[in-house]
């Protein structure tokens, strides 16, 4: 069930209506098991075996908690926390890693000198699995370090999980954020509901309208054979890429943010104008920054992060980004495209700490400069990111430089799709803040008024069907 | 993200609901063919398909008897026609 789609606007607003009638009578043990009823529903869209999978992975983590509350001996506690997170890491390698594993191990003849020979079978990946086991991972080790006390619920754990506006593409929601929420029982929405419905007519329009079009006007057809195109349309469906990707996922977590809001929980932000950053640090504070955050938090600091010597931190650092690229999917395309933001980590914490960077770092020259880098840095590893394979990657590295020519698919339209984009990084964050506010003090029909506008605007510029969002596949 | 001067009704589930649903109806009766469209997809062995079926058909014809259905559908297929792109 996509967010833009029939099906999703009749599902919200019956779960919308009920969860707020149940909160009305007071029945809340009702409300939040109709929440978790909905929330499997939503993703038995998919599969409902697959459905059963995210029950049981609640259940691990639900037990590892209760052994955790259950006890302040560190042995059996550790023990629990390895043996939870093992077993989510393991599912996770099985059925997202094990088809790239052996399809590797069969291309490098690898199997033959191991004297393995297990017979290929297509695992079906099961939608979500890297967000639904992150999360999972998050509240056995939040309940490990005492970040929150683990709930006695076993419906609230598998609520936490598989809440629907987070299972699917996130945000990561942290365990110690969210179950004191669901414990809590919330009276109002989370957010004014200006401010969250704007997120959702904004977030489908950045998909249903920018991200769909370029995706189709640029980007797909370069990308599947970029040896047909010029350099200079291969460098714009690369810069277009850039803009399709973040409004496609952006578009995802705005959504995401916004109806979780309205039903009354808070999510945390994943974006913040990321192609303005300055630097490779700076741009992970700004892009997907629940998954950033989650994985500083629960694989580079436990891997000594900085306060061990520069070449433990360098190693802490290229691990969590390989790591990181992985998790992306089973493909050595992300695996490079994490290497390489794990060495232009190691490379900026290496810069940052001479005499010159600290020098020049408040020079506007020096900042252009970083911008421009890291402008031509960022595109060029978002190349490795869409390619399906490094020989594609290749041909549009080798397009752009060898048959490098005036762009001729830069129509009017397509110009003003990236410059809406531009846009969006450069106007002020607080903007939006302001227009909710001026918003929420119209009267009510003006309000209905404003945002069926919207609506009927975004449903004229869509295209008759939307694409899946990007982040599904991971 | 919050409002400095939040009015009292900023974050009422009542008015939240009102507004959604508001929003869907107008939505619905300014497009009406792709909700009657996908009722005919997708409710089929039901028993209350019938019901639900005269329903958007309903309201599918009250909105071109209004003249708004034509309108909005016209506009889109003009805006489609000239950015010469229609996909999926």
């Amino acid at each position: 069930m996509l967010f833009p789609s029939i099906e999703f606007a009749i599902f919200f607003a019956l779960v919308l209506s009920a969860n707020w009638a149940l909160s009305a009578l007071g029945l809340e043990a009702l409300r939040k098991w109709m929440l978790l009823v909905a929330s499997l529903g939503f993703y038995a869209f998919w599969s409902w075996s697959f459905a059963l999978l995210l029950v049981a992975v609640s259940a691990v983590a639900y037990s590892v908690g209760r052994v955790h509350e259950a006890t302040s001996n560190p042995r059996p506690r550790k023990l629990a926390l390895a043996l939870g997170v093992g077993g989510a890491l393991l599912l996770l390698g099985y059925f997202k890693y094990y088809n790239f594993a052996l399809a590797t191990l069969m291309n490098t003849g690898a199997i033959d000198l191991l004297g393995i020979h297990p017979g290929f079978s297509e695992v079906v990946v099961p939608i979500a699995i890297s967000f639904f086991t992150f999360h999972a991972i998050s509240y056995m080790v939040d309940g490990y370090f005492g970040r929150m006390v683990p709930t006695r619920s076993l419906r609230d754990v598998t609520l936490y999980i598989s809440f629907f506006p987070h299972l699917v593409a996130g945000p990561i929601v942290r365990a110690a954020d969210f179950i004191p929420q669901i414990e809590a029982n919330p009276r109002t929405t989370a957010r004014p509901y200006s401010a969250a419905m704007a997120l959702i007519v904004g977030g489908l329009f950045k998909k249903v309208v920018l991200a769909n079009y370029l995706a189709v006007a640029i980007v797909d057809p370069v990308f599947i054979a970029p040896s047909q195109f010029a350099g200079g349309d291969i460098l714009l469906a690369v810069v277009a890429y850039a803009f399709q990707i973040y409004f496609d996922f952006s578009a995802y977590t705005d959504i995401a943010i916004g109806v979780a809001a309205l039903l009354g929980y808070r999510f945390p932000e994943n974006f913040n104008q990321p192609y303005r950053s300055l630097s490779p640090r700076e741009f992970w504070t700004r892009w997907h920054i629940s998954l950033s955050s989650w994985l500083r938090d629960y694989l580079y600091i436990p891997l000594g992060g900085s306060r061990h010597g520069m070449l433990r931190t360098v190693l802490a650092l290229m691990v969590t980004m390989v790591l990181g690229g992985l998790w992306h999917g089973a493909n050595v395309t992300f695996v490079l495209w994490g290497t390489l933001h794990g060495l232009a980590l190691v490379a900026n914490h290496l810069w940052a700490k001479t005499s010159l960077a600290r020098g020049v770092k408040d020079q506007w020259l020096y900042k252009a400069c970083c911008l421009a880098v890291m402008t031509a840095f960022i595109l060029a590893t978002w190349v490795f990111f869409r390619s399906p394979d490094i020989s594609t990657a290749g041909e549009v590295f080798s397009g752009i430089l060898q048959r490098f020519d005036v762009p001729t698919l830069l129509t009017p339209f397509l110009s003003a799709l990236l410059a809406i984009g531009v846009l969006t990084q450069l106007l002020p964050s607080g903007l939006r803040i302001g227009l909710s506010g001026a918003f929420m003090r119209t009267p009510v029909a003006l309000q209905i008024f404003g945002l069926t506008a919207a609506v009927i605007v975004l449903l004229i510029l869509a295209p008759t069907a939307a694409a899946p969002f990007i982040y599904f596949q991971f | 993200m919050t409002d400095i001067a939040e009015p009292m009704h900023s974050r009422s589930p009542r008015r939240t609901i009102l507004i959604t649903l508001a929003v869907l109806a107008l939505s619905w009766f300014a497009f009406p063919a792709a909700v009657a469209g996908w009722v005919t997809d997708h409710c089929e062995d039901w028993s209350f398909c019938p019901a639900l079926q005269s329903i958007t058909d309903s309201v599918d014809s009250a909105s071109r008897s209004a003249g708004v259905a034509g309108t909005f559908e016209a506009g889109r297929d003009s805006v489609r026609a000239s950015l010469g792109i229609d996909f999926y």
